[in-house]
């Protein structure tokens, strides 16, 4: 009980950060990235290669892929979502769809089918806390995206980038008209999206091994967290991916892997039923 | 081309489709017949999911749950229950309707991802079901040795089975058809364009949403069923989210909101990944990369990049008759006539958290009245017609029309009790003409009238030809001269504000509440609103005015209240409202004679 517990916050934590990832770009640009899971995936991936066919150490290895898929966020605003969103056309969302078609079979192709461990020190013996066999990583990664948190909340508050970010989120109009390039703070926050589905891939992949289709479920799990937490509210979505990883795990673990699935997304129904705009997300009254 | 013609084009074009089916397996062969009715078969669930996405804006992104609920009905009969392909197709329709309702339900106050969530969520849930519930479903081995479709007693073989599949697509097309044209199709549409206008005009939005996914529902049911049958077997995977991706992508790469969209983009997906089948390894990837590409290229689909605006005709108009160009008075003015008020506010108040933006508001419209409601900026003008409307509920009072206690009724059914509305900034339905706009008005339209709207009776026909009729002579009344067929959000602003206004008419309404008509217009075009809303009046509908506009207020009011602070602060005629000291001073400060030479001293 107490491992699932653990592990289920450590998968938790991955769905948070990934999730996080939608809350960024919807609220700067009112869209999402639906390849979303493609890109923790090849974070996973590049991260993998590094490690094993490069013999870089992990850390390294991590930031390095973090940059990678930094460079394939704003590329991905500029080929995938702004041609369409400057039309009116929510087609982004089949672009975005088809871009991670795209990458999952390139990805097949030259990486191979099979899922690959990323051997990590940290998940190779299991230490026992209070009992739960469970290894250091998965004690580390809340520790990790709460500091990634952190960093980011910073980030936001006191830098002039953040501000300009914030601004372009808060009103687009009004943006542009104290000369924020309101285009560039939607390709970074593509950027900071993809860079953060690369950290929750590289999290991850010691621990679940890294494979093509590995973002797949992931990517759409995130995107019931960060719907049941409100796209608009970070700290919703954080809580919402504890309590889905935690809830996923505890079902997963005694009733099997499958119901979990049905569980999970019949309560994503049940609160968007209860709760139009996400558990924490704030009714507001239309203004007509 | 005129509506008539397009639809003998329509029903030309359905014979001649099933003519060619019939002939055409001959020359093909067999492995080409069924790709194409493979092509069919997801056209009709592509149908339906372009009436849910395309006409009515409510993007699915589960709809392979209510195709495999079609499907595994279908077969599970079939095999279970030894029922044939024809006992076992309501059912299978039906089954895939149910569950239509069950997502339209939560899905009623969600908007964009938050909708799309609610329909990846039971896509999967489904698909792991299929998986899961193996003593009923098969698991993943699925279903086997599901009977071919019968006809009279004999099974019907591939070629004669593409004929059935190809007249079912070509029912079902015409059938979407003829809805679309409907006073559905215009409801369908006014969701998609605006919901809080749809409301307002006293549709229900919520009812037109689920009305759209259960036919959805169901037709994607069909194509299940008609699946099942054809294939002999079926097994969960091809009901997994890919799928519901695959139809969507049909629906957008035909054309959103085109009939014609699924019928050309449904073979065009089925066929690309044959040609790339030497590419074997490559193939999704260049099926993906072709996807953006099309998407790209061709933004209204490829329907709707060919034929441009084709598919918001209005339908056929029967002969008008003659004699219905005068319209004194609007029936329900008439029954007004007699009361002695038609809106009275009883003590109003309502407060955002600790904010009172309405304190104890209390005053009555008489009948045919224009009545003003003045006040300062943050006065609590438009908060009080957002009660009246519905769209918020007051924290204390009650509101009454013609004596009747509407307070808290949804928006929509306080629309059709008479009250229309117009609002500071026009809430037209942008993507619909001017004509349309002015349709999508009137009451009592899609009540029980599914079944006329689909086949298109003689009585809908007549129906509709006099609100066209109707429609015209209130676009005349208002005073637009343009054409009545430009999309709505093309028009100047002045002229969103009559087409805008002629809606409200059009809901046949006992008041209409303005709020700052005047905003943003010329003099000339104040005056012109000026003879409007007095005429308005002649025809006995009150109105209750918010506005600023000095001159229009005092010049054509019958009535005035003044709000300050959400309270009020005096009522009386124009005139006397005007000599109130307590009102000139919320205007113009606490002691205007000083204050003003201090000012102008100030101004360089």
């Amino acid at each position: 009980m107490f491992q699932l517990v653990l592990s289920g916050l450590a998968l938790g934590c991955v769905y948070s950060l990934v999730a996080l990832g939608y809350h960024i770009t919807f609220v700067t640009s009112r869209t999402l990235n639906f390849a979303q899971g493609s890109a923790m995936m090849i974070g996973a991936v590049i991260t993998l290669i590094l490690v094993v066919d490069f013999a870089w150490p992990m850390v390294p290895a991590a930031i390095a892929a973090i940059l990678l898929l930094g460079v394939f966020g704003f590329i991905l605003e500029r080929v995938a979502v702004r041609p369409f969103v400057r039309r009116g056309s929510v087609a982004w969302v089949m672009s975005t769809l088809a871009v991670g078609i795209i990458i999952e079979n390139i990805v097949q192709l030259t990486f191979g089918k099979s899922p690959r461990g990323l051997p990590n020190a940290l998940a190779q013996d299991p230490v026992f806390v209070g009992g739960a066999g469970i290894y250091p990583l998965e004690l580390l990664i809340p520790a990790f995206v709460l500091a990634i948190t952190l960093g980011a909340w910073l980030f936001y508050g006191t830098t002039m980038l953040g501000r300009a970010l914030r601004a372009t989120a808060f009103d687009r109009e009004a943006s542009l008209a104290v000369g924020i390039n309101v285009n560039w703070m939607v390709g970074l926050s593509y950027a900071g999206s993809s860079m953060l589905a690369a950290v929750g891939g590289a999290l991850i992949g010691p621990l679940i091994g890294v494979s093509s289709h590995m973002g797949f479920l992931i990517g759409l799990k995130a995107f019931a967290v960060a719907i049941v937490g409100g796209l608009e509210h970070p700290v919703g979505i954080l809580v919402a991916g504890l309590v889905y990883g935690v809830a996923e795990s505890l079902v997963g673990g005694y009733f099997g892997s499958s119901v979990k699935e049905i569980f999970g997304f019949g309560l994503v129904i049940l609160v968007l039923f209860l709760r139009p705009s996400g558990l924490f997300g704030r009714t507001t009254l239309r203004r007509v | 081309m005129s509506a008539a013609i397009t639809t003998r084009i329509w029903l030309i074009g359905a014979v001649a489709a099933l003519i060619v089916a019939w002939f055409l397996p001959e020359l093909i062969g067999r492995y080409y017949t069924q790709m194409l009715a493979l092509a069919a078969i997801y056209a009709i669930v592509a149908q339906g999911l372009n009436l849910l996405a395309g006409y009515t804006g409510q993007v699915s992104l589960g709809h392979a749950g209510f195709y495999a609920i079609g499907a595994y009905c279908g077969a599970l009969l079939a095999t279970k229950l030894g029922l044939g392909f024809w006992s076992a197709l309501p059912i299978s329709m039906l089954a895939a309707a149910a569950a239509g309702v069950l997502v339209a339900v939560p899905s009623f106050k969600l908007e964009g991802p938050y909708l799309a969530m609610v329909t990846i969520a039971f896509g999967i849930i489904v698909s792991s079901i299929l998986v899961e519930w193996a003593e009923l479903t098969g698991g993943t081995q699925g279903v086997l040795n599901i009977p071919r479709p019968e006809v009279l007693g004999a099974r019907l073989p591939l070629e004669r089975q593409f004929v059935l599949i190809v007249a079912i697509l070509a029912l079902t097309t015409l059938l979407l058809r003829n809805l679309v044209r409907s006073p559905w199709g215009r409801a369908f549409l006014a969701v998609r364009e605006n919901p809080i206008a749809t409301d307002a005009v006293g549709l229900d939005s919520r009812r037109v949403k689920t009305v759209a996914f259960t036919l959805s529902a169901a037709a994607a049911g069909l194509g299940g069923h008609l699946f099942s049958y054809f294939q002999g077997f079926i097994s969960p995977e091809a009901f997994e989210f890919e799928s519901s991706v695959f139809f969507l992508t049909i629906v957008i790469l035909g054309g959103a909101g085109t009939l014609g969209g699924p019928l050309v983009a449904a073979p065009i997906m089925v066929f690309l990944p044959e040609l790339l089948q030497r590419f074997v390894d490559y193939r999704l990837i260049i099926y993906g990369t072709l996807i953006v590409a099309f998407l790209y290229a061709l933004p209204a689909g490829i329907v709707g990049t060919l034929f441009r605006r084709r598919n918001v005709e209005a339908p056929a108009p029967a002969p008008i008759e003659a004699g219905q160009q005068s319209v004194p008075a609007t029936p329900a003015a008439r029954e007004t006539a007699e009361v002695a008020t038609v809106l009275e506010f009883d003590g109003i108040g309502m407060a955002f958290g600790g904010v009172r933006a309405l304190d104890g508001v209390s005053f009555a419209v008489a009948p045919g009245a224009i009545h003003a409601l003045i006040g300062p900026n943050g006065a609590g003008k438009t908060v009080l017609l957002n009660v009246l409307s519905g769209y918020y509920r007051p924290t204390q009072g009650r509101v009454r029309l013609r004596g009747q206690d509407i307070t808290g009724l949804a928006p929509h059914a306080i629309a059709r009790l008479g009250v229309a509305r117009t609002f500071q900034t026009a809430q037209l339905f942008g993507g619909m003409t001017v004509l349309q706009n002015v349709l999508v008005g009137f009451p009592d339209q899609t009540d029980a009238r599914l079944f006329d709207s689909a086949v298109i009776t003689p009585r809908l026909r007549r129906e509709e030809a006099r609100r066209l009729a109707s429609a015209r002579e209130l676009i005349d009344f208002v005073g637009y001269r343009g054409d009545v067929d430009a999309t709505a959000n093309s028009l100047p602003f002045g002229h969103q504000r009559l087409i805008e206004i002629a809606r409200a008419l059009a809901m046949d309404p006992t008041l209409i509440a303005m709020d700052e008509p005047a905003a943003g217009l010329n003099p000339a075009e104040i005056e012109e609103l000026d003879r409007l809303i007095t005429r308005i009046s002649t025809r006995g509908v009150a109105i209750l005015l918010v506005e600023h506009h000095m001159d229009l207020v005092m010049g054509i009011s019958s009535r005035v209240t003044v709000l300050d602070y959400g309270q009020k602060l005096a009522e009386g005629p124009p005139s006397e409202v005007q000599a109130n000291p307590l009102v000139i001073q919320a205007y113009l400060g606490t002691e205007p004679m000083e204050e003003a030479p201090a000012a102008a001293a100030v101004a360089p």
